[in-house]
């Protein structure tokens, strides 16, 4: 899942996520295509780039 | 002050509307749009299909303030026998029904069906029942929705123009291409896809800072 949802920076994308039912699974997903399609930018891309080095 | 439950409810906007290839972009347009006034869409595409379908319907509906009825495609379908979809037509009466119940004090909640069609008076030929209900046209175009939905959801939701919601609409489109070719889907018209796609739109509008979070 991306970063900005698990710190809960957006709680409203979150409470939308919930109401539709949507699996962690397809989420990240959605995630992924949206970041490809209009890339986060400033705190958000900072907190993105930063999930991506703990993982290496 | 109302209560959360009550806020979540304004919110949530029931669709009824034809799932076949043809009315792809719109059904994109459709959920950008409301996924760019702040809405979040429900569905029939949520329910799995099961013995007690309409009572989930209509179980949904009733937790949706608004529906959106879209009758612009009540035509004969190609698979022989060519028969007319009902579905639409039926599931609008139902909306209009718990509309009444809400007006006459039956209900205690309230409910706002939207009629939506292609064509300006052609409601009035096909139902002449909904005769003095104003339907949104769209003019079967995704600029055309989005211009409807601006006007049917004027008062709830962010307050936004169509110039607001098409780069949503063409953002999602895109998704929606990345989505079929990640999946290998033939057409978004199944459960899963509906609520990524809700998701994303909710998401793209973020991104465009058309909604506060």
């Amino acid at each position: 899942m991306a970063p900005y949802l698990i710190r809960g920076r957006d709680p409203s994308l979150m409470e939308t996520a919930k109401e539709l039912g949507l699996s962690r699974v397809r989420l990240k997903q959605v995630d992924e295509i949206v970041d490809r399609i209009i890339p986060p930018r400033g705190r958000i891309r900072f907190a993105a780039k930063k999930m991506a080095k703990k993982k290496r | 002050m109302a209560s959360r439950q009550s806020v979540l409810r304004e919110r949530r906007i029931f669709i009824n509307i034809p799932f076949d290839d043809l009315y792809e972009r719109l059904y994109i347009a459709l959920i950008a749009g409301l996924g760019g006034l702040g809405l979040i869409p429900q569905s029939v595409l949520q329910i799995p299909p099961s013995d007690n379908r309409l009572n989930r319907i209509f179980g949904l509906l009733q937790k949706c303030g608004s529906s959106i009825n879209d009758l612009s495609r009540i035509e004969l379908d190609r698979k022989a026998p060519r028969t007319p979809r009902f579905n639409m037509p039926f599931e609008a009466g139902l909306a209009l029904a718990l509309s009444l119940l809400g007006k006459s004090g039956q209900l205690r909640r309230r409910h706002r069906p939207f009629i939506f069609e292609a064509k300006k008076y052609r409601l009035l030929k096909s139902t002449s029942d909904l005769n003095g209900v104003d339907p949104c046209i769209h003019g079967g175009t995704a600029v055309g929705m989005l211009r409807a939905l601006t006007k049917a959801f004027q008062r709830q939701g962010e307050r936004r123009t169509v110039g607001d919601l098409l780069p949503v609409y063409h953002d999602l489109w895109g998704f929606s291409l990345h989505l079929k070719r990640a999946n290998r889907l033939r057409d978004l018209f199944d459960g899963v896809s509906f609520r990524q796609l809700s998701q994303a739109a909710r998401k793209i509008a973020g991104r465009r800072h058309l909604l506060r979070s």
